[in-house]
């Protein structure tokens, strides 16, 4: 067939060459645009919605060059992981510890501290420190079922929990609690003064855990992306939603 | 660097089941059972996990064939009917492993009430619990809620009215419990009960909303058209349950609901399906959980009706109608 448009040709040929020229064109700057434009995944579990984060994100000038998208829940998060081309995540800072691929490189921070500790709180007075072996303790899904219940043991020293249950959002760990599906449950502090607003009743502090960094942002090594140093400059009012304030370069 | 290379292998061999179960569903074909099964299948990954799909019409003696051919280590009971089934097999102990069965249920009515005599049968609750539904309206009410008026069959419901009244005690709500069957318990009776207790006042106290039983007792036919719903439409007050279609517009009955979070559910079910299968704990030490996640409705028309005091930011957490 022949592509070339004719002095002498109908019309026809010659739209219909210009027609597909045309495609070609727009296909291909579409498809640079798309290369241009990194992904970042957001998932970190506290009471501030998804679409409040994103809409955040999306807000500072630091991420013209990403696509935003912000999860409620684990497993929407992984699954973006699975079928996006996701070049950086915004992860608490165990998800670097289990999965290979993603490399920290900020960390995020609040006040000036870059770790906290989480706090075990059961509604009980008799569920305390001493019966951590016999009681079930429920925590959020935040690194996936199984890693999550590893990171459990990590942070309760020289202490074993009888079981772990997990929800996936913050607001279904309080209830967890109070209907006694559990008697313990995990919370950061920011959290847990969240949702003692939002209850009566009144948890009591049983034991804090051992020292774990704020989230971090993290690079997904095998997608190569770019653009990555202009989320040193995200702004602490963007930051607010997640609970920090401040960014500082991981030392690698 | 490789000590903590070799740590996370070794955490990422502990991470796969010990042993690979065999672990039956035994459950219907709907939507709702279906998002349940495909995220219980999935996080059992690692685990065979077969189904048997019951019609209506299924028999008994379907279940046990199946059971019999496919021999798992635990079944997944749907529905009422399949934990009956489960129930008759191991009463009637045919072979030795519908003895040693083990098995967990979810998505059937009143789970606590009949799996109370079973053995070897753990479950979670199908019934969004007093305690979600009662703290979820009230999130989203600027007005604070003292009394709740809660009719029940305390011949069925009693020890479950009595933990919701403890748990909501701790939030300073009090469910006011009205047994319906006081004075006889067909369903004219519990009707004439029904009507002359719903009112904005009970013993003195004033009413700031009304919750709805789930059951069909109580919501009979005749109940339902006559009294619930005429008293919903009279009332000042709102009428929240665990119902989902019963806050839609086509119902227009409820103010509020909460339900069921399915994908969650299959998350919570498969979690103690594996805490039997992954660290051997028998399913009689683990017994019925409250189901957690819910999903909650407001019907914006009756709100309004009812000039109710929204806390606006809160109306993101809920499916509105309008």
């Amino acid at each position: 067939m022949n592509n070339s448009p004719t002095l002498h040709g109908s019309s026809l040929d010659l739209s219909g060459w210009l027609s597909r020229s045309l495609l070609v064109l727009g296909l291909t700057f579409s498809a640079s645009l798309a290369r241009a434009e990194e992904k970042i995944a957001i998932f970190f579990p506290s009471v501030a919605q998804p679409k409040d984060i994103q809409k955040s994100f999306e807000g500072d000038p630091s991420t013209k060059n990403f696509k935003v998208m912000a999860f409620g829940n684990f497993e929407d998060f992984q699954t973006a992981m699975t079928n996006e081309d996701v070049g950086f995540v915004v992860v608490p800072s165990s998800y670097t510890k289990y999965y290979q691929d993603v490399t920290p490189i900020y960390q995020l921070t609040s006040d000036g501290k870059t770790s906290f500790r989480f706090l075990v709180v059961s509604l009980a007075p008799e569920w305390n420190q001493d019966k951590i072996s016999e009681g079930t303790a429920g925590v959020v899904n935040m690194i996936g079922r199984e890693k999550t219940k590893f990171l459990v043991e990590e942070l309760i020293e020289n202490k074993k929990f009888k079981r772990i249950k997990q929800v996936s959002k913050i607001s279904d760990l309080y209830p967890l609690l109070a209907l006694g599906n559990a008697q313990y449950a995990i919370f950061s502090p920011q959290d847990l003064e969240a949702v003692k607003a939002e209850f009566t009743s009144k948890p009591i502090q049983v034991v804090k855990t051992i020292e774990i960094s704020y989230p971090v942002i993290g690079v997904v090594k095998s997608k190569k992306p770019k653009h990555g140093e202009d989320l040193a400059k995200l702004k602490a009012a963007t930051l607010k939603v997640l609970g920090m304030d401040g960014i500082k370069a991981v030392a690698n | 660097m490789m000590r903590r290379f070799l740590g996370l292998m070794v955490l990422s061999a502990l991470s796969s089941p010990a042993y690979s179960a065999k672990v039956m569903l035994v459950r219907f074909q709907s939507d709702d059972m279906n998002t349940v099964a495909e995220v219980v299948k999935k996080d059992l990954k690692g685990h065979e996990v077969t189904e048997f799909i019951m019609k209506k019409e299924t028999e008994y003696a379907e279940f046990f064939d199946a059971f019999k051919q496919q021999k798992p280590q635990l079944l997944a009971l749907f529905d009422n009917k399949a934990v009956n089934f489960m129930k008759k097999m191991q009463a009637e102990k045919a072979i030795p492993e519908a003895e040693k069965a083990q098995a967990a249920a979810t998505m059937a009515l009143n789970l606590r009430y009949v799996l109370k005599d079973a053995q070897n049968i753990c479950g979670i609750a199908y019934e969004v619990p007093a305690f979600t539904t009662v703290t979820r309206f009230r999130a989203l009410n600027k007005k604070p809620l003292q009394h709740i008026l809660a009719p029940y069959r305390k011949s069925e419901f009693e020890a479950s009215f009595l933990e919701a009244k403890q748990q909501l005690d701790k939030e300073n709500i009090k469910l006011l419990g009205v047994d319906v069957e006081k004075n006889g318990s067909n369903p004219e009776d519990i009707n004439k009960m029904v009507a002359s207790v719903l009112g904005d006042q009970y013993e003195g106290k004033k009413i700031d909303a009304i919750l709805i039983p789930s059951d069909n007792l109580i919501l009979n036919k005749e109940g339902f058209v006559n009294v619930w719903l005429a008293k919903a439409r009279e009332l000042k007050i709102p009428f929240i349950c665990n119902i989902d279609k019963f806050a839609s517009k086509e119902f227009d009955f409820c103010t509020f609901a909460a339900y069921p979070d399915f994908s969650d559910l299959g998350h919570q079910f498969a979690e103690q399906i594996g805490e039997i299968l992954n660290n051997n704990t028998p399913a009689s030490e683990l017994g019925v959980d409250y189901i957690v996640a819910a999903k909650a409705s407001l019907n914006m028309v009756r709100s309004k009706a009812l000039q109710l005091p929204l806390n606006e930011e809160k109306l993101e957490t809920v499916k509105v109608i309008e």
